[in-house]
């Protein structure tokens, strides 16, 4: 009778155990990523929408305050203003000193650099109007949303993409109307024993009228208002930080990796009014006037409810 | 064999029977094993991971709990939320095996939100020791709740 051999009996043993104990270290892997990952998108999308409405908010003070230099009166002074208005008509006079040169001058220096100062401010305007209202706010909150995290390559690793479900117009409207430029005359007659010295300056006479011509920035009627960001941050299954995942696949019976998205909403707000005149407003140093009332206030940016579809 | 035939006969009834009280021997050992190794390993490695899952989630719940709560009006509103939020995400793990007791305070100090989690598990095979979880969260709350709705003094609301 031979001695039965018993060595490796407990081998198929451990192994069954080995392999439970993996499952389990995978789930906690594969759920513990998710949560990570969840928690993360949320981030990303906060920080998305948080960055728009800045970008929103630094936009309009910069655009206010331009637009309350726009809205003073040039009328005598050497300020590029269109606040002087009579009716709907914007009336810019820089006043040329005098030169006290025998006869009738009229003089179009300090009218033509009015002109040009006017021009180059609104030019000013608009370009950050396409600046932040649209491509570089977009381009800046998605840059944010995909480095919410990277890895030990410097890879991207956040969202993978944001989807913007309002635009990112700052909803600011050009106000049209006639500007007069004026110019300087003088007159100058120089004493004689008989008459007294006459010397009159500054005349202003019409150097230029600018039919519907551009003028402050106003706001949009219909959604002005509406000064709310919302955005969507969403990891799709094939993001290059889900390589790997979910880890045991084969044992755990799982082929399929899930879409994170999350959502978040940010506004701007100003807590003392708009800083935009109302639309089609064309009333004596308005724009200035709108822009000293909101100037204390400013405009800031906030986290909202989302709302409607998904309440946070 | 041929040794044992040499040997006396009451000495070699001795050894044949020692020889076959040994048969049992591996399967009792294994059976020892495999009842140590059950109970303590492998439930041992079970109730871990549960605990670790339940942390997962409990952070996923005060992370929400405390997002949903600091855009909220008042902080009546913050509370309601923070408590519907926490409900929402720890549902599926709440029954009397598991989760059973859970509690989530807040607390605001100026721009600050805190947000703390504290729930009670039960743990297998201890009858009435539980595990105690605790997670907290942080977030600055929005700075401006008149202005949750509407961007300035006068104005309509977003979705007018």
């Amino acid at each position: 009778m031979g001695r039965i051999n018993n060595s490796g009996q407990l081998i198929p043993l451990l192994f069954i155990f080995i392999l439970i104990f993996c499952l389990f270290w995978f789930t906690l892997l594969n759920v513990g990523k998710l949560m990570k990952d969840k928690i993360m998108m949320q981030n990303a999308a906060d920080n998305s929408a948080l960055t728009c409405s800045v970008l929103r908010a630094r936009a309009l003070n910069q655009l206010g305050l331009l637009n309350a230099i726009l809205g003073l009166p040039a009328f005598g002074v050497y300020v590029p203003g269109l606040g002087f208005t009579i009716g709907k008509t914007s009336y810019v006079w820089w006043v040329e000193p005098p030169h006290k040169k025998i006869g009738k001058h009229t003089y179009k220096d300090k009218v033509k650099l009015a002109r040009k100062a006017i021009k180059n401010l609104i030019l000013l305007q608009d370009s950050i109007i396409k600046t932040y209202g649209g491509g570089t706010t977009y381009l800046y909150s998605r840059k944010i949303a995909k480095r919410q995290e990277i890895d030990s390559s410097n890879n991207e690793t956040g969202a993978d993409e944001i989807i913007p479900l309002t635009s990112f117009s700052l909803h600011l409207k050009r106000n049209s109307g006639d500007i007069i430029y004026l110019y300087t005359t003088e007159i100058y007659i120089p004493p004689t024993p008989i008459t007294p010295e006459i010397w009159l300056w500054p005349i202003p006479y019409p150097y230029e009228i600018e039919r519907k011509s551009k003028r402050w920035l106003q706001q949009d009627s219909k959604n002005f208002h509406k000064q709310m960001t919302k955005i969507i941050a969403y990891k799709r299954v094939d993001s290059l930080s889900n390589t790997g995942y979910p880890v045991g696949s084969g044992l755990l019976g799982l082929k399929k990796w899930p879409d994170i998205k999350t959502i978040a909403s940010s506004c701007v707000y100003n807590k003392k009014g708009a800083m935009f005149p109302e639309e089609n407003k064309n009333s004596f140093m308005i724009a200035f006037l709108e822009y000293i009332k909101a100037m204390s206030g400013g405009w800031y940016a906030q986290l909202v409810p989302v709302r409607k579809q998904f309440k946070h | 064999m041929n040794i044992l035939k040499k040997l006396p006969n009451s000495v070699r009834e001795i050894l044949e029977c020692c020889h076959k009280k040994q048969k049992g021997q591996t399967a009792v050992e294994t059976f020892i094993l495999t009842s140590t190794f059950l109970l303590v390993v492998f439930f041992g490695t079970i109730q871990i991971t549960i605990i670790c899952f339940n942390i997962l989630t409990a952070n996923e719940a005060v992370f929400m709990s405390n997002r949903s709560s600091i855009v909220q009006k008042n902080f009546e509103n913050a509370q309601e939320s923070a408590k519907l939020s926490c409900l929402y995400i720890l549902s599926k793990q709440i029954s009397k095996d598991n989760i059973f007791y859970y509690n989530i305070k807040l607390k605001r100090e100026k721009f600050i939100h805190t947000a703390s989690l504290t729930y009670y598990q039960k743990v297998m095979f201890l009858g009435r020791y539980f595990y105690k979880g605790i997670v907290n969260s942080k977030m600055a709350i929005s700075s401006s709740i008149d202005f949750l709705d509407k961007a300035y003094p006068g104005a309509k609301k977003w979705e007018e």
